[in-house]
């Protein structure tokens, strides 16, 4: 047990070395990757969650244990079973035409990743027939959209619309967010899930792959 | 006689550092310009391009910062109203705020701003004696349709005031049609002696100009009229989290910017505007109150006034208050007085502004008028009567004697500053006058400025002719 609790420590300080040479460790010693996943990792980015949550973690430490996670993760994938390692979800984001205010966008695609998703980040300024290539292309469980200007929030509507149209918004959720961005716009324009910051952004999303 | 020294937060030695380190990032790490033309001028004046990434060789940058003047001559449509910025100004000048996306006032508290919201501002900003520059947006008319907007706003913005102008980047051909809709106010060919109108330009932080920021640039400085650089990246997010860090990089950015106006027009009006922050670190938000994020844009103002003797603009009247209340007089105050002692030419943002640029409150921005007449003033430093020891008055009153009912007080006592806002009576005053805070009292002052506003500063057949041009052109 104390070889997981050590993992999961590595994970919280975001020490990757520490923490990839203690999983190597573990499973030289016999532990089964399915464990190391389940009760050492997972169960250490919930604490690193929960901690974000409370303002105990900063952002930046925050990210540095989701990428120490993934460096983990990439040592345990081929030792686990089919489905075991599978991504959280599929997601496709962007910043809408018109607009090219990324700051917030990137960090919702880094909490994303953190969480487990596989995130296709088409980057600012993106235009409408790209989300619908790229959503043919991927398939995606979710679409986020982000803006930051008032100017460019009715893209926001008119993308959803497109999408929409186009039908590939069938059982796609799609996700909406920026500074000027609220709830009552998101329900006005379609959206079906609102985040004011990236934590709870991850949080809803996994929340919406659940339910 | 002005204070005898404005805040500086390094010595003259560290800036020639910051200045080598600038150079060094401009040549070896470069800047990415998003435009064909720029690249091709960038080329032509014997910079380093390979795809978007431009490396600015020294000699370049340094015949840059020579033929950007050290003052601007901005002319209002009332002639009287020009202004100097930069080198020989009299005081800090005052810009509107802008962008802000919410409206707030005592009456009906914070809502989506609209066209109504936006004239209301415009017309407080044309009435207040300590703004000496109109236009900005500050706040977005939500109610007009996105594609309307530059125009009718900018029909709004001629009729309410006659000062000088600011504006925000707009793609090319928007910007050609607003300079023939002044001229159509001023006459044919009017801009191109009359620098009147200037834009705040952003760096896409870190390191990089997009398209449109580019073609405001090129446009304006092809017109003779003036833009600003105005760098607002985040420590730690868009640049480095050590302060000397990010004012290094944001000096690559507004020289990068400089450079490529000096070369479309060679002393073409530059200003210099720093205006970087250092955002909360623990969930990644633009905050703007922090007492660190003017020892980064100080560094900057020291740079540009010293070595490179720049007009200077920064954004000085920040908070992240969501409402008018004590911490939105704090925070104002303390960046208010940083940035103004640190010897900004232009502030901004420091007029109503509340919650981190997101609102715009009227109470405010009477708030604000006050804060902002306070720094005026004690950066006045001691002048006229105050130069005067007064040893003879001293030894004519004596121990014990009053100097109240001496003349030369009578004389003078009304030249004393004052609140326009602030409370100064005795508790028993205050109380028998109804107990009125200070929101009460600016709400009561806006609903008196805003009545006693003229409907336009147009004579009626010019206004006629300019919203005929904009009709024509929706
Ligand atoms: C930094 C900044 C910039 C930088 C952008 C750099 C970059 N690479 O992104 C620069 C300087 C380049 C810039 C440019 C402009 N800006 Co700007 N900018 C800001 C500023 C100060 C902070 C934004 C920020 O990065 N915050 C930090 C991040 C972490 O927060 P966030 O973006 O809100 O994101 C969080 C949430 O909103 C949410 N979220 C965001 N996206 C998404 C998406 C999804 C799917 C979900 C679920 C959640 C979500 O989660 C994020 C993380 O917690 C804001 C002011 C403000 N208070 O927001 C103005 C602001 C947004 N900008 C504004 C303006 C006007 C402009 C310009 C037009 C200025 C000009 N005159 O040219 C240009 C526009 C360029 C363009 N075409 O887009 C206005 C907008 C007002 C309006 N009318 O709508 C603001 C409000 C400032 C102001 N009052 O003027 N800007």
């Amino acid at each position: 047990m104390s070889d997981l609790q050590s993992i999961t420590d590595a994970l919280i300080a975001g020490d990757d070395n520490a923490l990839t040479q203690k999983v190597q460790d573990a499973l030289d010693a016999g532990t089964n990757a399915s464990t190391i996943l389940s009760e050492a990792l997972i169960a250490g980015m919930d604490i690193v969650g929960g901690r974000m949550e409370t303002g105990e973690m900063f952002i930046p430490e925050v990210l540095m244990s989701a990428m120490a996670m993934g460096e983990a993760v990439a040592i345990l994938k081929p030792l686990l079973a089919e489905g075991e390692a599978t991504s959280a979800g599929k997601v496709v984001i962007g910043t809408v035409k018109g607009d090219l205010h990324d700051i917030g966008k990137n960090l919702v695609v880094m909490m994303l990743e953190s969480s487990g998703f596989d995130v296709t980040d088409l980057g600012v300024d993106v235009n409408i027939d790209t989300f619908l290539t790229t959503i043919r292309e991927k398939n995606p469980d979710i679409i986020g959209l982000s803006a930051l200007l008032t100017t460019t929030m009715p893209m926001m509507r008119e993308t959803i619309a497109q999408i929409n149209a186009s039908g590939l918004g069938d059982g796609v959720k799609i996700m909406v967010g920026g500074a000027p961005v609220d709830q009552a716009f998101a329900r006005e324009i379609g959206a079906d899930i609102y985040a004011s910051d990236a934590g709870s952004a991850s949080k809803l999303a996994k929340e919406m792959m659940h339910a | 006689m002005a204070l005898a020294s404005r805040i500086k937060v390094v010595g003259d030695a560290e800036l020639s550092r910051i200045h080598e380190a600038t150079v060094e990032i401009l040549e070896k790490t470069g800047i990415e310009f998003k435009s064909e033309e720029a690249l091709a001028l960038f080329k032509a004046n014997g910079a380093e391009v390979s795809g978007h990434r431009v490396k600015i060789p020294r000699a370049l940058l340094e015949k840059s910062i020579e033929s950007a003047p050290s003052s601007i001559t901005l002319w209002g449509r009332d002639e009287a109203k020009k202004i100097t910025i930069g080198q020989g100004q009299p005081r800090t000048h005052v810009e509107p705020s802008n962008g802000c996306v919410f409206t707030h006032d005592m009456d009906r508290g914070r809502r989506a701003s609209t066209m109504a919201d936006l004239i209301n501002f415009f017309k407080l900003a044309h009435q207040s004696p300590v703004c000496t520059i109109g236009g900005a947006i500050p706040v977005e008319p939500n109610d007009v349709p996105p594609e309307e907007r530059a125009l009718r706003v900018f029909f709004e913005t001629l009729k309410h005031t006659d000062k000088p102008l600011k504006r925000n980047v707009q793609p090319a051909h928007e910007i050609e049609e607003m300079f023939k809709m002044y001229e159509v106010a001023m006459g044919t060919g009017y801009l191109a002696d009359h620098p009147s109108i200037y834009a705040s330009v952003n760096p896409l932080s870190p390191l990089a100009f997009d398209t449109e920021p580019i073609e405001t640039i090129m446009t304006y400085a092809r017109h003779n009229q003036p833009v600003t650089i105005l760098s607002c990246a985040l420590a730690g997010i868009s640049a480095p989290m050590s302060l000397l860090g990010a004012a290094v990089m944001q000096n690559a950015e507004i020289l990068g910017g400089l450079v490529l106006s000096q070369m479309t027009q060679p002393g073409a009006g530059l200003i210099y505007a720093p205006a970087s922050a250092v955002p909360n670190m623990m969930n990644a938000q633009y905050v703007t109150g922090s007492p660190e994020t003017h020892l980064i844009n100080i560094v900057n103002l020291q740079l540009a006034e010293e070595l490179y003797h720049l007009p200077t603009r920064t954004m000085g009247g920040l908070n992240d208050a969501k409402v008018p209340d004590a911490q939105s007089g704090y925070e104002t105050m303390q960046n208010l007085m940083q940035c103004m002692l640190g010897g900004a030419h232009i502030i901004n943002e420091c007029l109503g502004v509340l919650d981190s640029i997101m609102t715009n409150s009227f109470e405010k921005f009477i708030m604000d008028e006050e804060m902002i007449s306070r720094v005026l003033r004690f950066m006045q430093g001691i002048d006229g009567i105050h130069t005067d020891l007064s040893t003879e008055l001293i030894d004519t009153i004596g121990p014990q004697g009053s100097f109240l009912t001496h003349p030369s007080t009578m004389k003078n006592c009304r030249t004393a500053w004052r609140p326009t806002v602030s409370d100064w009576n005795s508790q028993e005053m205050w109380e028998k006058k109804g107990s009125e805070d200070v929101l009460t009292r600016a709400n009561r002052i806006v609903k008196e400025r805003l009545a006693a506003c003229p409907e336009s500063t147009l004579d009626p057949d010019l206004e006629k002719e300019l919203s005929a041009f904009v009709e024509s052109r929706l």
